[in-house]
């Protein structure tokens, strides 16, 4: 027993030290490459060969203009590290950005939906360009080989100790390296906020927005399945956590009322608003979520119509279950209250009356819709329900 | 040398039992082929035919899947999905898509691309031009499909579905866009407008 206490102060202690000596890692120098013969060059020759894939992969949004903007944004951003980092969009309903050592950052589709101004995306961007200048991703490495060797005498010093290794020993440990090196990155990604908002500062952004994506995220956590994010083995902070820091960071700033916020984003995205709406729809998340989402997507837009028609379409897509075709009607109504002459919303009224065997206000519908929409390619189909 | 007799005797009747195993590949020869029992269709070509009992399908290819296929889907029932394996993901297991037989001409397209998104066999997946069909004696729809895998190759094709005693039935053709869309498309076209549902 003693030596097992004697292990773990010992482990303790070791902890208590920088690891791996990342501390020793100096931040990436603008146009810098690394040597070599160096572990780090061994990192970006595999992040090179994934960004290979990723040029062409289909995932890859075929949007360069869109790219471009991001690429804009960080430019403004930090221009002493604009050549060094390229911006990739991946078509993914998730909220997800990444930056990999060698420069590649990737930005999923599922966070542009949800981001509400370019002042967001640019919070975003910033931290993970803080990332790349600080060597996060090396230094996560590092700490990793080191605490992996640690936890392999640990193992070793335990079985010593007459305590048996592999089980449930095996497990305390690969917990407690979790444990550990989620708070080094947790570090990390604090580091990376403040960098982060002093870009956003530097490039009159509202740092105020910063924030917020992370209340957003909350709230959208909050009414979806996982109520509560795993905090303690989260590689990221809690975002509530984030949103505390990064108020308190802000208070540090002066000067930074009247700051913009940035209006070309929604401009940008606007021709993949309705396949990224689907694609969201289609995850099938709680209705209340979803329609967060959704919600926020069109906060202060002027197309208020399509919000009512998308929160339609997320209770017709999950069938005839929980009174949901009346209320996808319901929403379709107020779609077209606020347009009159929104024919989609007409054709989904009709067929959804067609189902619940409302056939003549089915047909009139739909033959309102064939009337607006003005020979539509689905004209035949159409024709077929009201024959 | 009774031993050797004996092993070389084992050994080739082991042999034998190994090529009694499930074929995975047949020849479809030129003429009137009848597919499980589901439909029969006709065909000018010979083609590849795959088929293992752990799918829910079974496809005709020539020059290998990933360049061009003709995928006949067995029908599915109300409340089950195109595809029954699990997902990777294991969490959208339960969020697969799922057969209504009240769906409507739009919505059997619908569940169709759902389907196939949700099997993550290609990256994007779109459908468009839909078009009322006759898949031999059902009432249904076609649509052109568009389509990119994870390696960034570009795919052309279009798909037949259609419902009949509250069962989704479904076939699509799909081919690489660079040589092999263009080199199969009439072929496919031909097959799939000689169904017949038996």
């Amino acid at each position: 027993m003693k030596k097992i206490l004697l292990f773990i102060i010992i482990f303790l202690v070791g902890c208590t030290t920088p690891i791996g000596g990342a501390k020793k890692v100096e931040d990436i120098k603008p146009q810098e490459t690394p040597s070599i013969e160096t572990i780090e060059a061994g990192l970006w020759m595999q992040m090179n060969n994934y960004e290979e894939k990723l040029k062409t992969s289909g995932s890859r949004l075929k949007d360069r203009d869109l790219e471009k903007y991001l690429k804009n944004i960080l430019c403004n951003l930090t221009p002493e590290y604009c050549k060094d980092i390229r911006v990739y969009i991946q078509d993914m309903p998730y909220f997800n950005a990444f930056m990999a050592p060698n420069g590649m950052m990737v930005v999923w589709s599922g966070l542009l939906l949800r981001a509400q101004n370019e002042a967001q995306v640019a919070a975003v961007i910033g931290h993970e360009a803080g990332h790349y200048i600080k060597r996060h991703s090396l230094k996560a490495w590092l700490d990793a080989k080191a605490r992996t060797d640690l936890m392999v005498i640990l193992s070793i010093g335990l079985g010593v100790g007459g305590v048996p290794s592999g089980g449930n020993i095996f497990n305390l440990t690969q917990l407690l390296q979790a444990g550990f090196m989620a708070k080094h990155s947790r570090d990390n990604e604090r580091e990376a906020d403040k960098i982060g908002l002093d870009f956003l500062i530097n490039a009159e952004y509202d740092p105020n927005e910063a924030p917020k994506i992370w209340e957003n995220i909350i709230k959208e956590l909050e009414l979806g399945e996982i109520k509560k994010p795993i905090t303690f083995l989260a590689s990221h902070p809690a975002p509530k956590e984030r949103i505390d820091n990064l108020k308190k960071q802000i208070k540090e700033y002066k000067n930074i009322e009247n700051k913009k916020k940035g209006s070309e984003l929604k401009e940008k995205i606007k021709p993949h608003l309705r396949n990224w709406i689907k694609s969201e729809i289609r995850l099938k998340n709680k209705v209340e979520q979803t329609e967060f989402v959704l919600e926020k997507t069109f906060e202060n837009d002027e197309n208020e119509y399509l919000l009512k028609f998308y929160k339609g379409e997320i209770y017709r897509l999950r069938g005839d279950i929980e009174n949901n075709y009346n209320k996808a009607i319901d929403y379709y109504n107020e779609a077209i209250a606020l347009k009159k002459d929104f024919p989609d919303a007409y054709r989904e009224i009709g067929l959804l009356q067609l189902k619940i065997e409302q056939n003549s206000e089915a047909k009139k519908n739909l033959k309102k819709y064939l009337d607006i929409a003005k020979n539509p390619n689905d004209k035949s189909i159409i024709e077929s329900y009201l024959n | 040398m009774h031993l050797m007799k004996k092993i070389f005797i084992i050994s080739f009747f082991l042999i034998l039992i190994s090529c009694q195993t499930k074929k995975t590949y047949i020849l479809v020869e030129p003429g009137k082929v009848e597919i499980e029992n589901i439909y029969s269709v006709n065909t000018n070509k010979k083609w590849s035919q795959f088929q293992d009992k752990e799918y829910n399908f079974l496809f005709w290819t020539v020059d290998g899947y990933t360049l061009e296929r003709i995928v006949f889907f067995k029908p599915i029932e109300e409340g089950t999905s195109l595809f029954d394996h699990d997902s990777f993901f294991s969490k959208e297991n339960e969020k697969r898509p799922i057969f209504d037989s009240k769906l409507n001409k739009f919505e059997i397209k619908e569940f169709f691309e759902n389907c196939i998104i949700w099997s993550r066999e290609f990256t994007n997946f779109e459908t468009t031009n839909i078009k009322n069909y006759k898949l031999g004696d059902i009432d249904g729809v076609s649509f052109d499909i568009k389509a990119q895998n994870e390696l960034g190759l570009n795919y052309k094709g279009f798909a037949v579905v259609g419902i009949k005693n509250k069962k989704f039935y479904s076939v699509y053709f799909i081919a690489a866009e660079i040589e092999f869309y263009d080199k199969y498309m009439e072929e496919a076209k031909k097959i799939i407008s000689s169904i017949k549902t038996l």
